[in-house]
């Protein structure tokens, strides 16, 4: 068989089969399982399993997530947490979990169970395991798994035939709710960068992501554990940086008095998209007031503003607006919604049409000129004339 | 005027009468009816009735109850009879019956995929009921690919798409496949080659897919007229095919014509050019009203010869465009255009490159000219068959250019006419492109240990992968343990990774085509004039580490040529027997091929105007060959030099004749030719396939030598020039003085006379 297998390698190499540099040493036969890793008892056969306990802060009743997103407070009280490491990043049916993480309350601790694939045959019992661990709890939450995680142990299910009997879980996505609050301000939502700027964690010696695959392929070959237990180590810093991060979003979506000013300003966007407009109301009030600066204060002026104006208060928006059009923040906008609030609740379209024309001519000599108000701009100029009854003199004025 | 009219015109000038040699009517074809099949689901019948069909011809009803049968069958029909109907019927049929059936159509271009739906939609829509059809490509906005997914009945597709885009992610595909009823695939002669034998590789994982989710969908495969159609439905698909080709559509009766532009230098063999011929005879026919379609062999000589037909007709028949190219590359609005035109008689001519680009509604015209050999027999057909309606007289001119296989086919009507067209083929497993698709296989679902992947030696195979770290044993399969995603990396349309890429840099950097690793040095060095659809390029940089060539277009007066000190190692002789007297092989072979110095050859005089040196790495290729050796006894009979000269000759003239036995460009393969070959000591012309492994070619050569032998010596024999062209041995400069003469007189002694 060997000396056949060589002539077909030296055919495949003559025909310009491309190889990897390093020859990869032959599979060893005994699985040599990382430092706390117990064989446990599944219907589909023993899978490897490491148990751990964490101290944890008590949970606290969630109450602020329930009002802004479809989950029931008692759903809360009972989160699973999970995150995979799988084989590659790119998807598709080669791609395995071969390690899943995850974590609960349990009393006034955390517990954790890391399950491990210790051959890629073993799917069945792992995906058993994880099954039974998710149904006992009440909703899922994970970090960037709506759209990875989730989606891959479902294609898992199904390469096993395994999706009988699978939890239905709502399912929490704390990437979702990061975004929300922290993009403008973060370089990126990754969890690393979210951990050191929200939760004030460093990780030390932290494995690369991409290193991952290989780690456990090379372990799979025979290669020494240290890499593999890296690689248990990165996921478990994974899963236990979520309760945090759940709660510090609770925390931050009840009281906003400690954000930083950027993130306030996002955080009252979202409750003003989940229709928490009364509070949405008094954060811009209050970001507004308190001098919210920079870039952000236009855009803010225009939000309180319409706010305002949605709430019948219709004189403090007018404030609002012209100071943004006196400030010269975000004034093109700014004029158009004062203009409107003149022209339909001040009742009087000489002030708006005298405002749009100002607009017009800041607009001429602006530095970067700005196509989108242009042409709004110039319709309610139009508009405004012709309501005035300034239209219909104009093509004789200019032909004498 | 009617088609006959102009005929007349043009047959009454002696200059052009005298330069046909052939003019041959095909009779006319009365259509031939069948019943609709009694299980087809009424609505149909009354859906085809309210679009004016209320019979079927022969073929569709038998493809028709061969599909409710349950039988893969290939359907042979030549040009627009009614060949998706013959799919669409059965089709839709188990839709109407059961709404979770679905069906796969698979075509090669996105072109085509598109026609498709226009002509699915309009049945759709007359049957009012819930059936959903989709193109699935690389252009669906991914906000479209769920839905497409999950409530798609018929999903449209192309061999790429479905090699990497949905077949390693059919998880996300179980409505499809689970409940998969027909796969469709239309076109099928376009899968050979390269292409074809990776599309069987393709469908081996599609196959296996379907197991899983325990489908048998059922083949229904059209082609166009080839010599092997169900042999080559077989080596695609793997499965039992019957074939269907009792074609009971009508034609009108079809006179058939073949120009040959005179000679305008004798001693240099140069004929007038065959584009301006075809123009003025195209001229002839839209002049006289008649509706024309031209066809030119390249994008180049397509719009040549729209412009010059524009531009001649403009007073004539108006300004409001009523010549038009005809692409697959325009977008389907275009096309649509251009076949509503043609329908109502607004578009008078069209002009366009191969058969295969065109929809299925281009309908049928009066008159097709062709300008040059489309390549193979089965494309001649075809666009011969654009020519001709129901019952009117329609007629087909072929205009030859001066390309030796041209030349070769002009003077032998009765091989065209009598001949059956190529074969298709294919080799499924070859070892490199199974390989690729093999690790494919492990990705998609694991291999069993029991498991079979065609004929290959799986078990071995995968012993290799793994070595590599690609793939790994784990309880009684081997499962796929890379970070990494296999279809990737593998093109359909190439057998070895890393091909050459040529990039056109007065175009911002636009790739205009690949070249494999081992002609590249031969093809694309640096000052090479490299010749790309009809458009000559110069190369002004290889960049060999990062295997890229910038061209940049040009229009010189010379090639360029390059000498390569190759050597042939034969691996191992799988077949052999004398022709005649002349031994014939066929087996592996190693080509070592260093280019050493390129010439620069001007045209038509065949003078030396330059060289330069060619500094690249020695390159090789492992893969299939046919050869033949010459007697030493009969060797002896040439002095040295003379005998080089005319080995060459035969090398020259082999490789062309090839193509006609073989449905594949001259570029496909390399011949070569040495005095004392290493192996036997003999003289030897070796004709060798540029694709790793091999696609079946040479083992096709071996089957044919005889016949491929004697084609060979006709075209030296009926080649008017005196010492050698590029039409017949090659130009003297290359063979010799006396280099005709002395090819000539090899091949007979060799092959026909029986040695002293």
């Amino acid at each position: 068989m060997a000396r056949d297998l060589a002539a077909l390698r030296a055919r495949l190499e003559s025909l310009g089969a491309q190889h990897r540099e390093e020859r990869v040493r032959p599979v060893v036969a005994l699985p040599r399982l990382p430092d706390g890793c117990r064989l446990e008892d599944t219907p589909f056969g023993p899978l490897a399993v490491r148990r751990d306990w964490f101290d944890a802060a008590p949970a606290e009743p969630r109450v602020a997530i329930p009002r802004c997103l479809p989950f029931l407070p008692s759903e809360l009280e009972r989160p699973v947490f999970l995150d995979t490491e799988t084989t590659g990043l790119s998807g598709g049916t080669g791609t395995v979990a071969f390690l899943v993480g995850i974590a609960w309350p349990d009393d006034r601790r955390l517990a954790m169970a890391q399950f491990f694939l210790s051959d890629l045959d073993q799917e069945k019992a792992l995906l058993w395991a994880v099954g039974q661990c998710l149904s006992a709890h009440r909703v899922l939450v994970t970090y960037n798994g709506r759209t990875f995680d989730w989606p891959l142990l479902q294609t898992r299910l199904v390469m096993l035939k395994a999706t009988e009997g699978w939890p239905d879980l709502p399912h929490l996505d704390l990437l979702g709710l990061v975004r929300r609050i922290f993009k403008p301000r973060l370089p990126d939502c990754t969890l690393r960068t979210v951990e050191e700027a929200v939760l004030a964690l460093q990780r030390e010696e932290d494995l690369p992501g991409w290193l991952i695959p290989s780690s456990y392929f090379g372990w799979l070959r025979g290669a020494p554990l240290s890499a593999l237990e890296a690689v248990f180590a990165h996921n478990r810093q994974d899963v236990l940086s979520m309760p945090l991060l759940l709660s510090r979003l609770e925390a931050i979506l009840d009281d906003a008095r400690d954000l930083d000013p950027i993130d306030r300003f996002s955080r009252a966007r979202f409750l003003e998209a989940r229709r928490l407009e009364e509070e949405a109301l008094v954060e811009y009030r209050h970001l507004w007031d308190s001098g919210l600066g920079g870039f952000q204060r236009g855009a803010l002026g225009i939000r309180l503003a319409r706010l305002l104006g949605r709430k019948g208060q219709w004189q403090q928006a007018r404030a609002v607006l012209e100071e943004c059009w006196m400030t010269q923040c975000y004034p093109y906008p700014a004029a158009i919604e004062l203009a409107k609030l003149l022209e339909h609740r001040a009742r009087d379209p000489a002030a708006a049409r005298r405002l749009v024309l100002e607009a017009l001519s800041l607009l001429a000599v602006a530095a970067v000129p700005d196509a989108r108000w242009q042409a709004d701009l110039e319709r309610r100029r139009d508009r405004l004339d012709r309501r005035l009854g300034l239209r219909a003199e104009l093509p004789l004025a200019l032909t004498g | 005027m009617s088609v006959e009219s102009v005929l007349e015109r043009l047959l009454s000038q002696d200059e052009f009468r005298r330069r046909l040699t052939l003019d041959h009517t095909l009779p006319a074809r009365p259509a031939r009816y069948a019943a609709f099949p009694e299980e087809l689901d009424s609505r149909l019948a009354h859906a085809l009735a309210a679009r004016g069909i209320s019979q079927l011809y022969t073929h569709q009803a038998e493809a028709a109850r061969q599909a409710l049968r349950g039988e893969h069958a290939v359907i042979v029909t030549p040009t627009a009879s009614g060949k998706t109907l013959c799919y669409n019927l059965p089709v839709l049929h188990a839709m109407l019956t059961n709404k979770e059936a679905r069906a796969l159509y698979l075509f090669p271009t996105k072109a085509l995929a598109q026609d498709q739906l226009a002509e699915l939609h309009g049945l759709v829509g007359e049957l009012k009921a819930d059936i959903k059809t989709y193109t699935y490509d690389g252009d669906t906005p991914v906000s479209a690919r769920q839905a497409i997914r999950q409530a798609g009945h018929i999903v449209v597709t192309n061999p790429d798409m479905l090699h990497t885009g949905v077949l390693p992610h059919h998880t996300r595909w179980v409505k499809l496949f689970a409940n998969l009823r027909y796969v469709v695939i239309d076109e099928l002669h376009a899968y050979r080659g390269v292409f074809g034998s990776h599309l069987a590789n393709v469908l081996r994982r599609l196959w296996r897919v379907c197991e899983f989710y325990d489908s048998h969908p059922v083949v229904i495969a059209c082609s166009a007229t080839i010599a092997n159609p169900r042999e080559l439905a077989e080596r695609l698909t793997g499965k039992p095919i019957r074939l269907i080709d009792d074609n009971g559509a009508p034609a009108g009766p079809k006179r058939l014509l073949f120009y040959n532009p005179p000679v305008v230098n004798r001693e240099l063999g140069i004929r007038r050019s065959s584009t301006l011929e075809a123009q003025r005879i195209a001229e002839a026919f839209l002049r006289g009203g008649v509706q024309t379609i031209v066809f030119g062999r390249t994008r180049l000589q397509v719009e040549i010869l729209l412009s010059y037909l524009q531009q001649s007709l403009a007073n004539r028949l108006g300004d409001h465009q009523p010549i038009r190219g005809y692409r697959g590359g325009y977008l389907p609005l275009q096309r649509r255009e251009i076949e509503h035109g043609l329908r109502d008689g607004t578009v008078r001519g069209v002009v366009s490159t191969n058969a295969l680009e065109l929809g299925i509604d281009i309908g049928h015209l009066d008159a097709a000219i062709l300008c040059g050999y489309p390549g193979t027999i089965a494309s001649a057909w075809q666009q011969i068959g654009r020519a001709g309606r129901r019952r009117e007289a329609a007629a087909a001119v072929y205009v030859a250019s001066s390309s030796p296989l041209d030349q070769y086919l002009v003077n032998h009507p009765e091989y065209f006419l009598g001949r059956d067209p190529e074969q298709g083929l294919i080799d499924p497993d070859n070892l490199l492109i199974l390989s690729a698709h093999l690790q494919a296989a492990t990705f998609e679902l694991p291999v069993g240990m029991r498991e079979r992947f065609g004929s290959a030696p799986v078990v071995e195979l995968l012993r290799v992968l793994e070595e590599d770290g690609s793939v790994h044993q784990a309880g009684d399969s081997w499962h796929w343990s890379a970070d990494a995603f296999p279809a990737e990396g593998v093109s359909l349309r190439s057998a070895a990774a890393d091909n050459v890429v040529i990039v056109d840099v007065t175009r911002g950097a636009r790739v205009i085509g690949e070249m494999d690793q081992f002609s590249a040095p031969t093809f694309l060095h640096e000052g090479a004039i490299y010749l790309h659809e009809g458009q000559q390029y110069h190369v002004d940089r290889l960049d060999w580490e990062e295997k890229k060539a910038y061209v940049r277009p040009v229009k010189v007066d010379y090639y360029t040529d390059a000498n390569l000190a190759v050597t042939i190692r034969v691996l191992e002789t799988m077949q052999s027997r004398a022709e005649q007297t002349l031994p014939v092989n066929h087996g592996e072979v190693r080509v070592t091929a260093l280019p050493t110095i390129f010439k620069k050859i001007r045209f038509h005089t065949h003078e030396n105007v330059g060289s330069g040196p060619i500094s690249l790495p020695e390159q090789q290729l492992h893969t299939t060959a046919f050869w033949m050796e010459i007697p030493s006894a009969v060797a002896r009979q040439f002095p040295r030099p003379a005998l080089q000269g005319a080995l060459q000759g035969v090398a020259n003239v082999l490789t062309q004749v090839s193509c006609l036995f073989l449905m594949c460009d001259a570029r496909d393969l390399g011949a070569y030719a040495e005095t004392r070959a290493v192996h036997s000591g003999a003289p030897a012309v070796f004709v060798y396939e540029r694709y790793p492994g091999g696609v079946g070619m040479s083992a096709r050569l071996f089957e044919t030598a005889a016949a491929v032998i004697a084609a060979a010596h006709q075209l030296i024999a009926a080649c008017p020039c005196e010492a050698g062209c590029p039409s017949c041995v090659g130009p003297a400069l290359e063979v010799g003085e006396e280099g005709k003469a002395t090819t000539l007189k090899l091949l007979q002694m060799a092959a026909f006379q029986a040695v002293a």
